[in-house]
């Protein structure tokens, strides 16, 4: 009979359990977990050896060491009791039998907890009825720290076999006496032991708990439990990204995560966010694989950061290997929000923000610029007295500078029902730059669902987003310098001017002001992105799924150019008599499919889990261009009202990938983990021979501190090392690169009727035998926790070789063709450590505090220059190309290269006993004192090319990010502070600023070299020798406050108003830096591909960097 | 429940299977933007579009749309450049002045079309004339580009096949020696496959005329005078004559006519777009505003030197008057001088103190309407080999030769004649000669492409531009005063090296078997 009531009560309990847990959104981390924990009591052995201790005490220890929980009514057991334990890799089970040999008790497991109970020795039933009849009806309703109801959440009475679970409306009623414990448990929260009163409602608020349970981690078609981890992988979570008003949820990894570089592409609005994952892999494509809910996306600025649950990187090449060829550079997993079970919640956001920049140059006043002009460029003088007006005196800079507003407002509802959930979001961010003409904006709304059978055997989700992101830019702001001060803001007709010999002295230079506020310069992109996923349960452990993804793009840019005219001189830029318009659309169809099958099993201690599939993608974009022009007025911006069109251009892509993927994720007894995966990919962007690449890894790890062996400690409560290899490739090349082609637009006037006849031409060479770039990723690391994992702590080192880069490169004009050409070529190698220290405490309800750190350094090396075999060029930073960067063999990838300088020549007589020079007549008849001295490196007496050497490096040598958080009752608080040490900057803008006469001069000319201020260091102005050198070369080093934040929480403000948060923000707050640029966080231009990464740490910057205070208000209603 | 297993699982595969099968469709992908080479050169047709292709090149502005002009004549005496110029102006001095590589990689790109084409077409089965008619275009083009490439760089890479694989892309440095014995002996054949002249809708292609004359053009460069005035003599001898009327060199209304040996063909206002060299954008001629006036559209507030006009003054023609070719060849301050749209120079539009160009400023092109720009993008064709040309360096070569007088004078005087000029007498010495032939170069030839090459060949340039105070331009600066004004630009004294332009610095990064000329 006492066997029938319990084993009623258990199925009952489990029936509830399986009715209702499942439906959570958990769905698939619970079931594992279930797996997971009958194995755990089964199989879990440990080994303890205590003598004369008390029953507590060795609960206690079984508690430490296993993730078992004790439950018992200590009027019916006595604890207190001495005993002494013996045993060795023993179960749980004989080690209670064997300490409660002689008491009458019985132990029941429910999950991981253990109920030990006394076995009443009268008459079971009387017994029972009799403590029925003190039992009273407990209900309740359990919410979490938000208020948000918890339906599913375990509710037992400690020390019986009674239990429930929450409803969809997060109620529960369970039957209890005054006196007993009520224990609340749900995954993820802390759970609450609270003693039942006189009262008959016991409403439960949970906390949230994230370093006790679980965590779970996508790892690319599956997932895997964050203990059970093998490769490089971190995750952010989504209160990381809520924390800051950024238009682009990659800005919230900054800083925050090891190894993982993300650079906004200066401070203009809606930027493109730059992610080096391990530092510079590849020379041509860096960007990371983002997949949203399964599909692939260039980049995360069409998602709304609120609709985001948490981002993982993969970070080596095991992690990421399932993504084979799209793996490369890492991969940027993103989870959105989903609905769950119960009642609606809704929460709404709003906040302004106001920002400024951080930093002005200092720029000569009208004065001062045509003194300095006037030194420079002696005959005849272009500013000089009778051209110079002094009554105008313009500052360009203060004129496109204005404060900024950043506005964010959305909302999200969600809710869900017994066989279904849905969660709906919509936002509005918008930004008006601190640079005048310059703005994005973006509306973005997001549908999510899922349905499932009562039976769960099949379950369809579903994810819909669109977007659309207006985007205008200010090309011209700064860009080459700055408008010269004599300038007048408008001349007597209220019309812009810019310079011209007569009026202003000087035949060059700009109006780029008024080319900002002229040009109409519009960019809109639309975005329909989403997927839909059928799983079906084929059989309990073997799972089929059907992923289909879209991503459809439509782009729009247009230029309108007005008719204009504001000078005779540079009649290119300075007037425009006819207005022209040049529009662009395309559209682009990202389609994929994946098919899956999943398989787990655990046979004794070993648990396996399978995963084959294969995938198919087909990119088609298709776009047209016309540039036309002569319109009848500047009021119509339209194609049709132009009448001359000067060309129509237009251009069609597919791309296909094919790939089949296999992986066997296994671990013994939790504590040695396998891990192996195979893809092969097979591209349309090779020729058919070369088009197959097969890229495998695997990884293992071993969890020290699962061993017998590893000591008891109140130190040390978690260990494990692991070590992957891995290989993965890149098809980043065009579509197309292999096949040479005929261009039909070649055409020549012939006849007396002066027609064009058509022509044909190859304009274009192509490399035939291109194939896989590949990289080779090896990877060690350690993960430990400490102090019960209150202190967590994960090294990687990691060794990442990247071959047969695919690079686009220049090739001698002489060839017949000036375009470059994609070949396999150089090889790259990055290592480095990544750091991460994380300490949590959570002991004192009112207050707790967490920490986190991560430190990352990287050594990247060029190990070879293929085929091609010239180093490679880059980073223009003049008008006329001068450049500042090179990837040479056994150098980093981008080093700074240019003339080693040793002062400045002091005299002409310096000049003409100059060693450096002592072959070289020309300059020695051109150079005159105050200018740099160059060494002269091969010691011929003469300074060219041949002499430029290393002479900096834009890579750090290590940066790092500290994250503060704390909350004191209703407040919370954190602070973000960033950085990086050992990098430099090669400041570009010293050339504009110092040297271009194009352009306004920086104040650092009033202090130039001359014969009366020979201690300047600044040369001489109207020098010549203005090539790359060390001279613009600076320590780019920095620490920066990035984030600060303070919320205050209020419950229950209103009724309905079930959570209030107010809070106030900041970004960019402090830097502390050397660097006399604007910001030491560089953006990289606009520049694509090599040209791009070959560019960093070039301060052409032409977007200041701001600082933003944001305040705002979060409601949570349910 | 095992055989259920299987069953499942193997279903489940077999759908995996399927949804994979169709690879060859995803992976086949055809390029839709272009046609592919392999279908390419099959027949007569295909190689007249390929030829097409190979002439295309030179009225981009790359070449004489603008820059081949450009490069040349700013850096001759007839101007001067003016204050706080451009980058392009002068002589440049660096070799990533970003427009001076320009007219290279359009040169090769004529060469490599040129050179596929003597590959190709042989093999294609097709009329004979038709085929030799191709290849003997193919020839000229080829030896064109290289004529200038040599003359504005002197140490090119001579490349006569095409890149068959990246291994072919790094030439070396050439010789001057070798470049003009390949200029020479591509004329030579191209001289015997082309036609004398072809029919109306095919104006404008390379005539067998055309190769002789740069052919004779090459040996006069090389100094081999007995050579060149045989060459020169066969296009004396052939069908070309000089019009009735100087000015009818310079309208658009009497293109390609009797004494145009070679021209470059141009259309008004074809699409264009600043520096790309992009499909449907590469035609214009955007060489009108180089020298135009600034209040007429032209961009470089030039003037040409006094000296030019001084040249015109000093002789009057046989009826007392101005040389008549002085009118189309400049604008100045006079009452017979005639600007745009036939007006007379007016001190209000320009400055009455100066001297303007006219030849290629659109001021000649007739029948234009009047837009606001006329001086700029005009149809104009740029006559690049002329027959007055022709006869003045048969005279040049027959002279240096040591005769007959007969054939120096009559060559000379033909000339003359045209311009109602008073013909140089007989007995002159070489050397007299010699500078009669050379004046009557400025007077006939100003402002055209050759005097920088002239002054060149003739060893007389780095004389010329140095300390000369006849070159003063708009700014009443001399050349030299501008040169040393302490602008970075112009900070040094005309040298030898300047007779060369450095090779654009897009070259020497990507080809490291490249010597760049000496000095730069």
């Amino acid at each position: 009979m006492k066997n029938l009531i319990r084993n009623r009560s258990k199925s009952l309990f489990c029936l509830k359990f399986n009715l209702k847990m499942k439906l959570t959104t958990f769905l698939l981390i619970v079931s594992m977990f279930k797996i997971e924990a009958s194995n755990y009591a089964q199989n879990t052995k440990i080994t303890l050896e205590l003598n004369n201790v008390t029953i507590e005490k060795v609960l206690n220890e079984i508690e430490l060491k296993t993730d078992f929980k004790f439950f018992f009514n200590r009027s019916d057991i006595d604890v207190s009791k001495l005993v002494s334990v013996k045993a060795k890799r023993d179960k749980v089970k004989n080690i209670l039998n064997q300490m409660f040999l002689d008491m009458s008790v019985s132990f029941e497991l429910l999950d991981k907890q253990i109920i030990i109970k006394n076995i009443p020795e009268n008459n079971e039933e009387n017994q029972i009825n009799l403590l029925i009849d003190q039992q009273k009806e407990i209900k309740g309703v359990v919410t979490d720290h938000n208020g948000a109801i918890l339906p599913g959440v375990e509710v037992i009475v400690v020390g019986t076999n009674r239990g429930t679970q929450t409803d969809f409306d997060g109620k529960y009623s369970i039957k209890a006496e005054e006196g007993d414990f009520l224990e609340f448990s749900f995954i993820g929260m802390k759970t609450e032991k609270i003693v039942v009163g006189t009262s008959t409602t016991i409403n439960v608020q949970l906390k949230e708990d994230a370093a006790s349970l679980d965590e779970v981690v996508l790892i690319g078609y599956g997932q895997i439990s964050k203990k059970d981890l093998t490769g490089a992988v971190a995750s952010v979570s989504e209160k990381d990204f809520k924390s800051a008003t950024t238009s682009d949820p990659t800005l919230a990894l900054q800083g925050r995560v090891a190894g993982v570089y993300v650079q906004s592409n200066g401070g203009s609005p809606g930027a493109s966010v730059n992610v080096l994952i391990r530092g510079a892999a590849s020379i041509t494509n860096v960007d990371p694989l983002y997949v949203v809910d399964g599909v692939f996306l260039q980049s995360l600025s069409s998602i709304n950061p609120y609709d985001v649950k948490s981002i993982e990187v993969l970070k080596d090449a095991s992690a990421a290997a399932i993504y084979g060829s799209r793996a490369a550079n890492g991969v940027i997993i993103v989870t959105t929000n989903r609905g769950r079970q119960g009642g609606l919640i809704v929460n709404a956001h709003s906040s302004l923000g106001i920002t400024t920049v951080t930093n002005k140059l200092n720029l000569l006043n009208a004065r001062q610029y045509a003194d300095v002009s006037n030194i420079a460029f002696s005959t005849p003088a272009p500013a000089n007295s009778t051209a110079f007006d002094p009554n105008i005196d313009t500052d360009w800079q203060n004129l496109s500078l204005r404060t900024g507003v950043v506005e964010d407002y959305g909302f999200d509802i969600s809710g869900g029902g017994e066989n279904s959930s849905i969660f709906f979001s919509a936002n509005y961010f918008k930004e008006k730059g601190v640079v005048i003409s310059s703005g994005f904006d973006r509306i973005n709304i997001r549908v999510n669902s899922e349905f499932w059978t009562t039976n769960k055997k099949f379950k369809l989700t579903q994810s819909l987003a669109l977007a659309q992101k207006n985007l205008n830019e200010n090309n011209f702001y700064g860009n080459d310098g700055f408008d010269f001060p004599t300038i007048p803001l408008r001349d007597d007709f209220g019309s812009f001017v810019a310079p011209n010999a007569i009026d202003h002295g000087v035949s060059v230079g700009l109006n780029r002001y008024a080319s900002a506020l002229t040009f109409d310069d519009k960019n809109q992109i639309n975005e329909v992105f989403g997927n839909i996923s059928g799983e079906l349960e084929i059989l309990p452990n073997l799972k089929y799924k059907l992923n289909l993804g879209l991503n459809f793009q439509s782009n729009y840019n247009s230029i309108f150019v007005p008719t204009y005219f504001w000078s005779v001189s540079n009649a290119q830029f300075n007037q425009n008599a006819e207005a022209d318009l040049t529009e662009d659309r395309s559209t682009r169809i990202d389609l994929l499919m994946d098919n899956t099958i999943t398989y787990t099993t655990d046979i004794d201690k070993h648990h396996i889990n399978a995963v084959i599939g294969n995938t198919r993608e087909k990119i088609t974009s298709r776009g047209t261009s016309v540039f036309v022009s002569d319109f009848p007025s500047n009021d119509i911006r339209v194609v049709s009202g132009a009448s001359s069109f000067n060309s129509a251009t237009g251009e069609e892509i597919i791309s296909g990938l094919q790939s089949w993927f296999g992986r066997v994720i296994y671990d013994y007894d939790k504590t040695y983990f396998l891990t192996a995966t195979v893809r092969q990919d097979e591209s349309s962007r090779f020729n058919k021979d070369f088009r197959t690449g097969t890229f495998p890894s695997v990884s293992a790890g071993w969890k020290i501190s699962n061993e017998d062996f590893f000591a008891e400690n109140n130190v040390f409560s978690d260990l494990k090392l692991r070590a992957s290899y891995g290989e993965l490739g890149s098809q980043n090349v065009p579509d197309f690169a292999f096949s040479p082609v005929i261009n039909i637009n070649s055409p020549y006037t012939l006849g007396s009727n002066q027609t064009s006849s058509t022509g044909f031409s190859i304009t274009q060479f192509t490399v035939p035998n291109l194939r896989w770039e590949t990289s080779k990723t090896t990877n060690f690391g350690v993960d430990a926790g400490f102090f019960n994992g209150k202190l967590n702590a994960s090294l990687d080192y990691y060794v990442r070789k990247t071959e047969d880069i695919l690079i686009s490169l220049p090739i001698p004009p002489s060839s017949g063709s000036n375009l470059p050409i994609t070949v396999n070529s150089a090889s790259v190698e990055n290592k480095g450590f990544e750091l991460n220290i994380g300490y949590r405490n959570n002991d004192n309800e009112d207050f707790t505090y967490s920490a986190n750190f991560n430190i990352n350094t990287t050594q990247n090396k060029v190990t070879s220059l293929g085929q091609l075999g010239n180093p490679i060029i880059g980073g223009i930073f003049s008008a006329d190309l001068l450049t500042s960067t090179r990837a040479n063999k056994g150098d980093q990838l981008g080093v700074f290269w240019g003339y080693e300088t040793a002062g400045l020549y002091g005299s002409q007589a310096e000049i003409d006993n100059d060693p450096n020079l002592r072959n070289d007549t020309a300059a020695r008849s051109i150079l005159k004192p105050g200018e740099l001295i160059w060494v002269d490196q091969n010691g011929d007496g003469i300074v060219n090319d041949d002499d430029k050497v290393k002479i900096g490096d834009p890579f750090p040598d290590f940066d790092f990010g500290l994250n503060l958080s704390a909350s004191y009752k209703n407040f919370d608080f954190s602070l973000f502070f960033q950085g990086q040490v050992g990098n430099e900057i090669f400041n570009a803008r010293k050339y504009y600023l110092n040297f271009e006469e194009r352009s306004n001069f920086s104040t650092d000319r009033l202090n130039a070299w001359s014969s009366t201020n020979s201690n300047s260091n600044i040369p001489v102005i109207g020098a010549t020798r203005v090539d790359a050198s060390d001279y613009y070369v600076e320590n780019g080093s920095y620490l920066r406050l990035k984030q600060l934040r303070i919320a205050y929480n209020v419950k229950d403000m209103i009724k309905g108003l079930s959570n209030t948060r107010f809070f106030i923000g900041g970004q960019n707050l402090l830097t502390f830096t050397g660097y006399s640029g604007y910001d030491p966080e560089l953006g990289v231009s606009t520049s694509t591909g090599g040209a791009r990464l070959l560019s960093r740490g070039v301060d052409n910057t032409s977007y200041p960097q701001s600082i933003q205070v944001t305040a705002g208000i979060q409601l949570t209603i349910n | 429940m095992k055989r259920h297993i299987n069953k499942s699982f193997f279903y489940i595969l077999g759908l995996l299977l399927l949804t994979g099968s169709c690879k060859t469709d995803l992976l086949d992908q055809v390029n839709p933007n272009a046609l592919s080479v392999d279908r390419f050169f099959k027949d007569a047709k295909d190689a007249q579009l390929a030829l097409v292709g190979a002439y295309s090149p030179l009225s981009t502005h790359f070449m004489w749309g603008r820059y081949v002009p450009l490069v040349t004549i700013r850096r001759a005496d007839e101007y001067t450049p003016s204050f706080l110029p451009g980058k392009t102006e002068g002589i440049i001095t660096k070799s990533t002045d970003i427009f001076l590589p320009t007219p290279w990689p359009a040169s090769y790109k004529v060469i490599f079309r040129a050179n596929t084409i003597l590959e190709k077409v042989p093999a294609i089965e097709m009329d004979d004339t038709e085929k030799n008619e191709i290849l003997g275009q193919a020839y000229f083009l080829r030896a064109l580009a290289y004529f200038y490439l040599l003359n504005i760089w002197d140490n090119v890479p001579l490349i006569t096949e095409a890149a068959k694989g990246t291994e072919d892309f790094f030439p070396t440095n050439s010789t001057p020696d070798k470049v003009w014995e390949q200029i020479i002996s591509d004329l030579i054949v191209a001289q015997q496959f082309l036609p004398v002249s072809w029919s109306a809708q095919d104006a404008g292609r390379a005539t067998k005329g055309a190769a002789s004359a740069l052919l004779g053009k090459s040996y006069l460069y090389t100094k081999d005078w007995g050579n060149a005035a045989i060459e020169l003599k066969k296009v004396i001898n052939s069908n070309y004559d000089l019009t009735a009327n100087y000015a009818d060199n310079f309208k658009e209304s009497t293109e390609n006519n009797i004494e145009s040996v070679f021209e470059i063909q141009f259309q008004t206002d074809v699409a264009f777009v600043w520096e790309a060299d992009v499909p449907g954008a590469m035609k214009s001629s955007m060489f009108t505003n180089l020298r135009a006036p600034i209040a007429f559209g032209g961009e470089w507030v030039d003037a040409v030197n006094p000296w030019v006009l001084d040249a015109f003054l000093e002789e009057p023609n046989l009826d007392g008057g101005i040389d008549e070719r002085a009118f189309s060849t400049l604008a100045w301050n006079n009452a017979n001088s005639k600007i745009y749209e036939n007006q007379p120079f007016q001190g209000s539009v320009l400055d009455p103190t100066k001297v303007y160009a006219k030849k290629y400023t659109g001021m000649l092109v007739d029948g234009r309407p009047n837009d606001g720009d006329l001086g700029v993008n005009t149809g104009l064709n740029y006559r690049l080999i002329r027959f007055a040309d022709v006869l003045l360096m048969y005279s040049e070569a027959v002279n240096e030769n040591g005769g007959p007088e007969t054939e120096i004078l009559s060559a000379l005087n033909r000339v003359r004649q045209r311009a109602n000029m008073a013909n140089i007498p007989t007995g002159l010495s070489k050397s007299q000669l010699r500078d009669k032939i050379r004046k009557e170069r400025i007077l006939e030839l100003s402002l055209e492409t050759d005097r920088f090459f002239d002054l060149k060949r003739w060893g007389t340039l780095v004389d010329r531009m140095n300390g000369n105070a006849d070159m003063v331009g708009n700014t009443g600066a001399t050349a030299d005063q501008i040169r040393q004004s302490g602008h970075p630009e112009y900070n040094f004294p005309f040298a030898e090296i300047h007779s060369r332009a450095p090779i654009p610095s897009i070259e020497i990064s990507s080809n490291p078997n490249l010597n760049q000329n000496p000095g730069y």
